[in-house]
């Protein structure tokens, strides 16, 4: 069979997935799982369904469709579904009237893929755009993305590589030649915290930077690299943590990063956490106030010595102070 | 036509201080209600016709509508409101000496009108000429009972329309003669009408050198005026600027204007002259009627390009919204743009705000300028200037008929339409079809006669939408036959190529080369949707029948949510879906050939234009819900843009879906887009997407963009004023996120306009 990919969203006109404006496609499936995800719908790699409550009309026709009976309400009216006996068939998306159920994770063929991300060309080359690969971890569907990366590259897109680093080595290697730009999220310096934050230690994530720059150095790629750091209230926007990974890049790889981006935290996906039925423990996390975000920045340029440009990115709280500029 | 200004413009040119004293009072007058303009009611703005005045809205005088009925649609006039009415309304010539329909009875109104006009001098001003009243405060303007009847008649089928001043005229010609040689050309022309004994031409004559001497005498009085003022002056700043404006008037009493001052200020009173019966014209393409004057100044050492550029700012700042245009291609097809189309678009870089410029690209125009008007646009973020393709405005003037000659000169008049400058009385962008009602009555049809077939039922929409289309043939054929004597457009005659040589005006028949009568079509995307859904539930599936679907829209969908949404989740234009975008390209064929095969009076065909400039705000509760799974409540879509909303996949699918129509069979249709600023990358400046944006877009075959920037206070108000449709389709974008904004979450909402990273851009 051909390969086939799941993907959740393609984005258009995307302004902060790499340089330029974007076509960012995003995966579905994820090797980490990080308490503050954005993208809940891409974590898990099969097709689920999704409820959204302000649409539903309570009309139960998904109930009465369901093959095998996994749609069930509460007495509040609450749509229930039991995700383990869904086999996924989408007869209740297609039967809700109001598009209050729809699929997250739609199968596209490289092909499909390719024609789709060729629509966009001229808007986003034109803006010294080109694609974003995310997710999810895209490289868990390496074989399909390789795939699909070499069409693009025929047709010279600039390709970004929006990675978690959690994958295996060989799959990165594999596509580095392929990539112009990798986005390498390196979110906890500490492993045991990356660990409660993320579900797994960081080790493999570092080695997989080593492996990566060792790659790019003997086979003398262009590829360029940005670490992207988000700041997680009471996670990971502590002193130490930014001064440790700002340390470590310095120490090893301050010829190879072009930049390192530290994303602002903000709750504007709580609606998709709703919409899977997930209790987020964030959802009512504030942003991060922006003397706090300016002064890690100033640590982070600290310990990045060396580094060519530190910036930060997303939105944050107001205070009576008129902030300075943040953006690089 | 809505924009949103921001308020903290930022602009590398400086003003000098006497341009900045001027800008503050037109930011004066246009912040306090002086430069408001209105219309009688929201009939007018879906129907193009009030049923009351034959206008917009007089804004004084007996045909002016009460205060509390009229609607404001926004500071967009010339005529400066002191407060007062036109003092001397009992004394017109008409009232005392009896009013008749015909343009001598209307000439004599006009040169009393214009003798009582004020002169009004400012201090710092090198540019004059302002009027507080309208003739339409003054004299009767009412066309006769049978023709207001044929109007009701075409508003109850679903279509209206007013004939009043949306042409161009040919500045050229006026700038060349000056007003010594137009009266000199009507008067040869009257003796050769004279001889041969054409009685009508001469008469009309007459009316033409009655209007021209009163035009003279305006001037002559400002010129004696400045010449007191500067006798008298002890400042010596204020003595120079009147000796300045003296002189300048002075020499273009009657002669024709010889400097580039003089040419502005020329262009100044042929404005006052011209709009001082009523609103709008667009006037034609300054970059090429300056560049002569400009040259030869600057070759003089009397003129640089800073001070061009400061007597075009103050040229701007006369006039609420300017309707000029640059760029584009000359008579061989190379590109126009010369140095006074960036004087042009630099001086409203230094002022800002409301505007009405406009930018013609092409893919051969000066790849600076045309980046730099880009710029403009993306950092003042008002929607000016408008940028519009020149290739399909002159490709849909030549499909309708101009000759070569006529196509090329071809300029962006105002909201969606374009002339060509001076040889056409198009008679634009105030006509109405409301493609809704033929819909809406054929489905009643298909009820009661039980149609159940697809085809037959497109023939009942075919025949009602052919009705509507002939109501509103007759009733405008019956206003052009009443025009030329109720309402005559004397001064933009003086300045068109045929009026004077023909003795006849402008709207009267055979004046000038090009006379197609164009149609705003409203509510297109909605029957686009409508019919669709239709034709899928009702005609393919059967799953609903017409009589049950009527039961439930006469209810406004109560009742029938489920229903509702099963015609709400059919696909729908603006998502690039072919199944959807081809019933687009159906309906709006249907309704082009339609129109094309009724012609005018005049011998000219209908045409239709796929933008209406606020209709769609109003029309939702005239005509009820709709089968796009509309409720009553809800605005129609925007011109040809998608159903607010409803284009869920992105801009580029929309603008996929949008350019599928061909843009050269219509008479305009311009594509809205409003952004926030978070739009735009932090490492990239705005004027570069826009830029790619609006080339992608007309290579794409787009013929007009209207591309506005938002600013955080705009995004306060919308969530004040959530329903308000002004800021429906407002696109936020946060990482990985886009939506419209007063469909989000309150709390993101909040979150949003506290963010402050994005307000550095
Ligand atoms: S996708 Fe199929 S199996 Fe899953 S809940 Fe819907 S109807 Fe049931
Ligand atoms: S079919 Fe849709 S609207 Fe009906 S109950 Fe299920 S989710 Fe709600």
């Amino acid at each position: 069979m051909a390969l086939q990919a799941l993907v959740t969203d393609i984005h258009s006109l995307s302004a902060h997935d790499g340089p330029g404006m974007r076509t960012t496609v995003f995966f579905k499936g994820c090797s980490l799982r990080c308490a503050w995800c954005h993208n809940p719908e891409t974590i898990r790699k099969e097709q689920e369904i999704t409820w959204e409550a302000e649409k539903c009309l309570g009309c139960h026709a998904c109930e009465m469709v369901c093959p095998v009976k996994a749609i069930s309400f509460n007495r509040e009216s609450n749509y229930i579904i039991d995700r383990e006996s869904c086999i996924a068939c989408e007869l209740c998306v297609e039967v809700c009237p109001a598009e209050a159920l729809k699929t997250a994770g739609e199968k596209y063929s490289v092909e499909e893929l390719y024609e789709r991300i060729v629509k966009d060309e001229p808007f986003i080359k034109g803006a010294g755009g080109g694609v974003t690969f995310s997710g999810g971890e895209p490289l868990l569907q390496v074989d399909f993305l390789k795939e699909l990366a070499k069409k693009l590259k025929e047709r010279s897109f600039h390709l970004a590589l929006d990675t978690c680093g959690m994958v295996p080595p060989e799959h990165l290697q594999g596509m580095l030649p392929l990539t112009d730009l990798v986005l390498f999220d390196l979110k906890e310096m500490d492993s045991r915290k990356h660990k409660v934050f993320t579900g797994a230690g960081n080790e493999r994530i570092l080695r997989n930077l080593f492996v990566m720059r060792d790659y790019i150095r003997e086979r003398n790629l262009k590829t360029e690299v940005w670490i992207r750091t988000p700041l997680i209230p009471g996670m990971t926007d502590t002193e130490e943590n930014i001064y440790a990974i700002g340390d470590f890049l310095a120490q090893e790889f301050s010829g190879m990063i072009s930049r390192w981006e530290l994303l602002g935290f903000n709750n504007m996906c709580t609606t998709k956490y709703r919409k899977l039925g997930i209790s987020w423990p964030l959802a009512e996390e504030e942003l991060l106030p922006a003397g706090q975000t300016r002064y890690l920045l100033e640590v982070a340029r600290k310990a990045g010595k060396g580094l060519k440009e530190i910036s930060f990115s997303g939105l944050t709280r107001r205070e009576k102070v008129v902030p300075p500029r943040m953006n690089g | 036509m809505e924009t949103i200004v921001l308020p903290d413009k930022k602009s590398s040119i400086r003003k000098s201080a006497r341009l900045q004293k001027l800008h503050e009072r037109n930011l004066y007058l246009a912040q306090n209600h002086k430069r408001d303009l209105f219309v009688d009611n929201a009939e007018f703005l879906v129907y193009h016709w009030s049923g009351q005045a034959a206008t917009f809205s007089p804004a004084t005088g007996e045909l002016a509508a009460a205060e509390d009925q009229r609607i404001n649609i926004g500071d967009h006039n010339c005529r400066v409101d002191n407060g007062e009415p036109f003092p001397y309304v009992e004394e017109m010539p008409s009232k005392v000496k009896g009013f008749s329909y015909d343009a001598n009875n209307f000439a004599e109104d006009y040169a009393f009108f214009l003798d009582k006009s004020p002169v009004v001098i400012h201090p710092y001003e090198r540019i004059v000429g302002e009027f507080h009243w309208q003739l339409d405060e003054a004299r009767f303007f009412q066309y006769p009972e049978e023709n207001r009847k044929l109007g009701f008649e075409a508003r109850k089928l679903g279509a209206g329309g007013i004939s009043f001043t949306h042409t161009t005229p040919d500045l050229g010609i006026g700038l060349k003669l000056g007003w010594g040689g137009i009266l000199e050309k009507i008067r040869k022309s009257r003796a050769k009408h004279e001889k041969n004994g054409y009685r009508q031409g001469v008469e009309y004559l007459n009316a033409a050198e009655t209007v021209t001497l009163s035009i003279i005498r305006y001037v002559k009085r400002y010129a004696e005026e400045a010449e007191r003022r500067a006798r008298s002056e002890k400042d010596p700043e204020l003595k120079e600027n009147y000796e300045i404006v003296a002189r300048t008037c002075r020499n273009i009493v009657t002669d024709a204007p010889s400097t580039f001052i003089e040419a502005i200020q020329w262009i100044n009173f042929f404005q006052v002259a011209e709009r001082i019966i009523g609103h709008g014209n667009g006037y034609g393409r300054l970059d090429q009627l300056l560049i002569d004057f400009y040259r030869r100044d600057v070759e003089k050492g009397i003129l640089d390009h800073e001070y061009a550029r400061e007597l075009v700012a103050e040229l701007y700042l006369k006039y609420g919204g300017n309707y000029f245009s640059f760029g584009g291609r000359d008579r061989d097809q190379k590109d126009a743009t010369n140095e006074m189309s960036w004087i042009g678009i630099e001086a409203y870089d230094m002022l800002g705000g409301y505007n009405q410029l406009g930018v013609m690209w092409h893919p051969d125009i000066d790849k600076d300028f045309w980046h730099y008007a880009c710029d403009v646009v993306g950092r003042h973020g008002a929607g000016a200037p408008t940028l519009v393709n020149y290739d399909v405005m002159r490709a849909s003037e030549l499909r309708s008929g101009y000759s070569e000659e006529d196509a090329w000169d071809i300029a962006y008049s105002g909201c969606q339409w374009y002339c060509s400058v001076g040889k056409e009385y198009s008679d634009q962008d105030l006509n109405s079809l409301v493609l809704v009602q033929p819909m809406q009555r054929a489905m009643k049809i298909a009820a009661e006669e039980n149609i159940t077939d697809w085809e037959k039922f497109w023939e009942v929409y075919d025949r009602e939408v052919n009705r509507t289309v002939d109501v509103l043939v007759e009733f405008k054929n019956n206003t052009y036959k009443w025009q030329p004597k109720v309402w005559p457009e004397i001064v933009t005659s003086l300045c068109m190529h045929g009026p004077i040589e023909n003795g006849r005006d402008v709207t009267d028949v055979r004046a000038v080369n090009n006379n197609f009568t164009s149609v705003n079509v409203l509510g297109v995307p909605n029957v686009v949707d409508s019919m669709y859904a239709m034709k899928e539930l009702i005609f393919t599936q059967k799953k609903y029948t017409m009589k049950r679907l009527l039961e439930a829209l006469e209810r406004n969908w109560e009742g029938d949510e489920v229903m509702r949404h099963e015609f709400l989740k059919q696909p729908k234009f603006g998502n690039d879906i072919d199944s959807v975008d081809d019933m687009a390209l159906q309906v709006t064929d249907h309704v082009r050939e339609l129109l094309e095969s009724k012609y005018n009076i005049k011998g000219f065909h209908f045409r239709p234009s796929l933008f209406q400039f606020m209709g769609h705000t109003y029309a939702g509760p005239m005509v009820g819900a709709t089968p796009d799974g509309r409720r009553a409540e809800e605005p129609l879509a925007h011109g040809m843009n998608p159903m607010h909303g409803r284009n869920t996949q992105g801009i580029l699918p929309t603008i996929r879906s949008f350019t599928k129509i061909d843009y050269s069979g219509f008479q305009g249709g311009s594509f809205q887009i409003e952004l926030h600023p978070s739009f735009f990358p932090d490492d990239q400046d705005r004027g570069t997407l826009v830029e790619l944006f609006a080339t992608n877009f007309f290579e794409m075959g787009g013929v007009q963009i209207n591309l506005n920037v938002l600013d955080i206070d705009t995004l306060k108000q919308a969530m004040k004023d959530p329903e308000n449709p002004k800021y429906r389709n407002i696109v936020v974008k946060v990482t990985g996120y886009s939506a419209h904004f007063v469909v989000m979450d309150r709390k993101f909402q909040e979150e949003f306009v506290q963010r402050v990273n994005y307000q550095s851009l």
